[in-house]
């Protein structure tokens, strides 16, 4: 019997967290049958990819969709004067 | 004024490398002193620490900084501390740097925070011994903040966390987990101390502009959610200079928390 989604998305949060690829807190995970939705930022291209890795290496029977994006650095110079 | 450039959560590691130092080049034209709030590493690793003073090696503006909940992950706190102090980057953890900006002194207290949540919904050091060190932590800690932030006699008084102080700036993650993102004490402790700007990471999924209940501006620099290399805040009542060069002084004062 395939586990309940609430299980799989702390399973998946964990191996997020604890993989030595990542430590990932922040990505957001939704379970829809066997489709899984990843979402958020990471600081690195090679830590975008290693999320759809990690999770395809625990759910190999599901579906990933990575929609986690890297997160920008450019320059923003102009300042917000606090008064 | 002023002129504090601020990030947190930039998360360095090996895969890290040339991606930040290209965006700071130009940074002591639009700033005084730059700030940063914690999760500066993946995972704590003192070698993702050196990665990241490596880039910051040779910036030219004071550079300040606080550790994140990531940056404790491999139990090698101090030798983080040491990698980015070997670049001038200073760590602060209940303690406080005076920095003098063409004649204006900017007191910048520096406290990791901790979690706990939000009055009305919050836990309390009661039952459990790792319920009270987990609420005693927060207890602490937000009274170092309030005693360095008090302790500062400087023109312009910045408090710089990992964890956030306020729910305003939480707007955009998830309720339920909001007791592990900040903490009122740490609120508290600012309004009775007085500040002039709160700096924050830790929420990437939040939003940028808060406000405590006493009326101190909190600005979550999380680098998801200001979507740059840094923010620029002018504060102060000084004319803002163009020409304004950093720093002639770092003192460090204050004792660890």
């Amino acid at each position: 019997m395939a586990q309940p989604k609430q299980y799989v998305i702390g399973q998946v949060q964990e191996a997020l967290a604890h993989d030595p690829r990542l430590g990932e807190l922040d990505i957001q995970v939704k379970v829809v049958g066997r489709k899984v939705f990843l979402s958020g930022a990471v600081a690195t291209a090679a830590r975008c990819a290693a999320v759809t890795e990690v999770v395809r290496e625990l759910l190999p029977d599901h579906e990933i969709h990575n929609e986690v994006v890297v997160a920008a650095r450019d320059e923003d110079p102009a300042a917000e004067e606090l008064t | 004024m002023i002129r504090i450039a601020a990030v947190a959560d930039v998360h360095f590691g090996a895969d890290s490398v040339g991606t930040l130092r290209p965006h700071l080049d130009l940074l002591p034209e639009h700033a005084d002193l730059l700030l940063l709030g914690g999760d500066l590493t993946r995972v704590g690793d003192p070698d993702e620490a050196a990665a990241l003073a490596e880039e910051l090696r040779g910036v030219d503006v004071p550079t300040l900084a606080v550790l994140g909940n990531h940056d404790h992950h491999c139990d090698a706190a101090p030798k983080v501390c040491d990698a980015l102090e070997a670049a001038d980057v200073r760590v602060l953890e209940g303690e406080s740097a005076i920095v003098e900006v063409d004649g204006t002194t900017v007191g910048v207290v520096g406290a990791k925070g901790f979690g706990g949540g939000f009055a009305g919904a919050c836990g309390s050091d009661f039952g459990e011994p790792e319920m009270k060190a987990f609420v005693g932590h927060t207890k602490e800690i937000a009274s170092g903040l309030g005693e360095a932030l008090s302790s500062l006699d400087t023109d312009v008084r910045v408090a710089l966390l990992h964890y956030a102080p306020v729910k305003d700036t939480l707007l955009g993650e998830k309720l339920e987990i909001y007791p592990f993102l900040g903490s009122y004490l740490l609120g508290q402790a600012i309004d009775e101390a007085g500040a002039d700007l709160v700096l924050h990471g830790h929420a990437h999924g939040g939003t940028e502009k808060g406000v405590t209940p006493g009326g101190v501006h909190v600005r979550n620099v999380a680098q998801p959610v200001i979507r740059h290399s840094y923010r620029v805040y002018a504060v102060g009542q000084t004319e803002a200079s163009a020409s304004g060069h950093a720093a002639q002084a770092l003192e460090r004062t204050g004792q660890q928390a």
